[in-house]
């Protein structure tokens, strides 16, 4: 065959270029299709599936439901236990947020300027954070009791007086946000660290040279500006963590006493799986999902506009 | 009165030395360049000198005062990084602004607003802003003030970062390979920018660098340093020309020096390379020593020479440069292949294999003892 012959075939190069094009597209979606398959059926139809239900009046187990609209939604706004649930969800985070964020902080600027037994502190830190909380609660629950409790006999000692630290309604959410915090300290502290190890020695040493070098100066000039995109996210993961706040309440007060504990996810559970209101808790998940979605948003924007330098 | 001083510098990080006895003297005016290759110890050098890494022993004075007990700031110097080390979060003018800032301004003085309240505030920080500009005016940046380090280039970059050395007029300038992250092109344009600033503020800088080409086109002397000593002190044409040190001969210059092994004879005689050079080493007869010579500084013969002149050798290869031709020639007494340069015209007709003789001049030989250690020759 001569070269003009070949060159002659109608559609012979449609043919090569087509086929390699079309295995390497059914390649792509053949490599994509697991973590979409595992996304949709993991996380997206179980939101989709939630907020269908919180239009309706299903409860849990039953065999039929009615659609019943936003009446799942108009009667959140007048339940009066609702409404204390969400003020002390958000009483909550703002407890625990700026303390652990800050502790978090602090505790990771005392390791990295320290020299000896950083990794003892590090462990000792971040300890709560791999532990079950569950556990742990029942821990605290033993060191808060009110008679026979560690925190009381300390208290005592220091003529501080003793306390019944879970069942006075001023005390419970005070000290399941202390709980929070002891639990979140760790993971700030290592997310600073890992920020701090990421600041380039060169801009501490050209601080010192340009004057910077006081402790204050130095952390106003290098290290908290530096730290930016850490805090950010130190942020926003600890404000949607706080959200998530269930297993102390569960564990250690039930909600009460007289729902000064109350919190959405407590509130969400009781709804759904003491008194099988499913659509009513469904209803109650959405607002929460709202809250952590407006918060995810947040983060998303923030990070693409200014705390990033490179 | 002296630039930078340094009296017999020791330090040692753990169990191994990185600087062992060096003492310095850089002028007042002068631009000292510290040379070597990487773990020589230059950079710690100028380290301890700007006040970040402490020497075990020994004393630095900058400006005749004795610093040695002073933390960095308080030594008067100003530094240039190898990495620039600029602000990310700050803009270009307020980088540069830092220095002043810090010293002009106390800590509540500094918070943002008390500007807009306090008068006394607002005058020193419209001090501060003049100065910026002609620090900025002088590199030739002004464009570039309102932008963050990100946006510059690294050409960019490194004129902040002088200008942000600049803006202070310190006592001294400390340089920690500032070119060494621009491309070929830029690192000679900047080369020349360093230079000229250095004429302007007549003050003293120590540049550090592995590049012998930055090393002799900036500086008035340089030091060369090797395993934390300092080999030779001298200007750039001493340096070449008359190295102390074989290590110094060796590091300085492109192609390689030519060094064969030489033995002292009777007679005031050096034998290389199969033959004798009239050269008085004024070493026993029988010693043994280096014989160093330039490519420059010898000239290729045809082996059919009747005088049998030079050393001789067959020709492994031609390497033309268009202005410059360097043939190597593997001669006796020489382990890696001798190295000539001649013109284009005389290169012409030469080819690998071919027998020449290589006729080194006899003025431009340098002669080291085993320890390295430049040997006088008298002809």
């Amino acid at each position: 065959m001569t070269l003009a012959a070949i060159a002659g075939t109608p559609g012979a190069e449609n043919i090569a270029r087509k086929t390699p094009a079309r295995t390497e597209a059914l390649a792509a979606y053949g490599l994509v299709a697991p973590a979409t398959i595992l996304l949709l059926g993991i996380l997206v139809l179980p939101t989709v599936a939630t907020v269908v239900l919180s239009f309706t009046d299903w409860q849990f187990g039953a065999a039929s439901l009615n659609w019943v609209g936003a009446d799942n939604y108009g009667a959140l706004l007048g339940d009066e236990v609702f409404r204390k649930s969400l003020t002390n969800t958000l009483l909550y985070v703002s407890m625990v947020v700026p303390a652990s964020v800050v502790l978090g902080l602090v505790v990771a600027l005392l390791i990295e300027a320290g020299t000896g037994l950083r990794a003892f502190y590090r462990a000792a830190f971040f300890l709560p954070v791999t532990a079950t909380l569950i556990a742990m609660a029942t821990v605290w629950e033993i060191m808060l009791h009110p008679s026979i409790g560690f925190i009381n006999l300390v208290f005592d000692a220091a003529g501080l007086g003793k306390h019944n630290w879970l069942k006075d309604p001023a005390l419970a959410l005070p000290t399941l946000a202390a709980i929070g915090v002891w639990q979140m300290l760790g993971l700030n502290m290592i997310l600073f660290l890992a920020g701090l190890k990421s600041i380039p020695r060169d801009l501490h040493e050209a601080a010192s040279i340009d004057g910077a070098d006081g402790w204050w100066s130095r952390f106003t000039t290098v290290t908290w500006p530096m730290l930016g995109p850490s805090t950010l996210f130190v942020l926003i993961i600890s404000s949607i963590r706080s959200f998530q706040v269930f297993d102390t309440v569960a564990v250690l007060t039930e909600g009460g006493p007289n729902k000064a504990t109350e919190v959405l996810l407590y509130t969400m559970y009781q709804e759904g799986f003491g008194f099988f209101r499913a659509g009513y808790g469904a209803a109650i998940t959405v607002v929460f999902l709202t809250f952590v979605l407006l918060l995810t948003l947040l983060k998303v924007r923030l990070a693409e506009r200014r705390v990033h330098y490179s | 009165m002296s630039g930078v001083t340094l009296r017999s510098i020791n330090k040692t990080f753990g169990a191994t030395s990185v600087l062992s006895d060096v003492s310095l003297d850089v002028g007042e005016v002068e631009f000292l360049t510290l040379l070597g290759p990487s773990g020589c110890g230059k950079s710690t050098l100028l380290r301890i000198v700007a006040g970040l890494e402490t020497h075990d022993s020994g004393e630095v004075s900058i400006g005749g005062r004795p610093v040695d007990h002073l933390r960095p700031r308080e030594r008067d110097v100003a530094m240039v990084f190898q990495s620039y080390a600029l602000y990310p979060h700050m803009t270009v003018a307020q980088n540069i602004a830092v220095p002043l800032t810090m010293r002009r301004l106390r800590p509540w003085q500094r918070l943002p607003l008390v500007g807009a309240v306090v008068r006394s505030v607002r005058e020193r920080r419209a001090e501060i802003d003049a100065d910026v500009r002609r620090a900025a005016d002088a590199l030739e940046i002004e464009p570039l003030l309102d932008r963050k380090p990100s946006q510059l280039s690294g050409g960019q970059r490194q004129r902040v970062a002088l200008a942000r050395a600049m803006v202070r007029q310190p006592r001294a300038f400390l340089m920690d390979e500032p070119l060494s992250n621009l491309d070929a092109a830029l690192r000679v344009q900047a080369r020349a920018e360093i230079a000229d600033l250095h004429r302007r503020l007549r003050t003293t800088f120590v540049y550090v660098t592995h590049d012998q080409s930055e090393a002799m086109t900036m500086s008035d002397r340089i030091a060369v340093m090797m395993g934390g000593r300092l080999l030779q002190v001298a200007s750039p044409g001493t340096i070449y020309d008359s190295p102390a040190d074989l290590r110094v001969a060796v590091f300085i210059g492109s192609p390689r020096i030519n060094t064969l092994d030489g033995i002292a004879r009777e007679g005031g005689m050096v034998e290389a390379g199969g033959i004798a050079f009239p050269l008085n080493s004024g070493l026993l007869a029988g010693a043994s020593l280096t014989v160093a010579f330039r490519a420059e500084h010898a000239d290729i013969a045809p082996a059919s020479d009747a005088n049998g002149e030079g050393l001789p050798g067959e020709i492994r290869q031609v390497e033309n440069l268009g202005a410059d031709v360097f043939v190597h020639v593997a001669c006796r007494g020489s382990a890696q292949p001798v190295i000539v340069r001649v013109t284009p015209d005389g290169g012409y007709g030469l080819a690998r294999g071919q027998p020449v003789r290589v006729r080194p001049i006899l003025a431009r030989i340098l002669l080291f003892a085993p320890d390295g250690r430049r040997i006088e020759a008298r002809p």
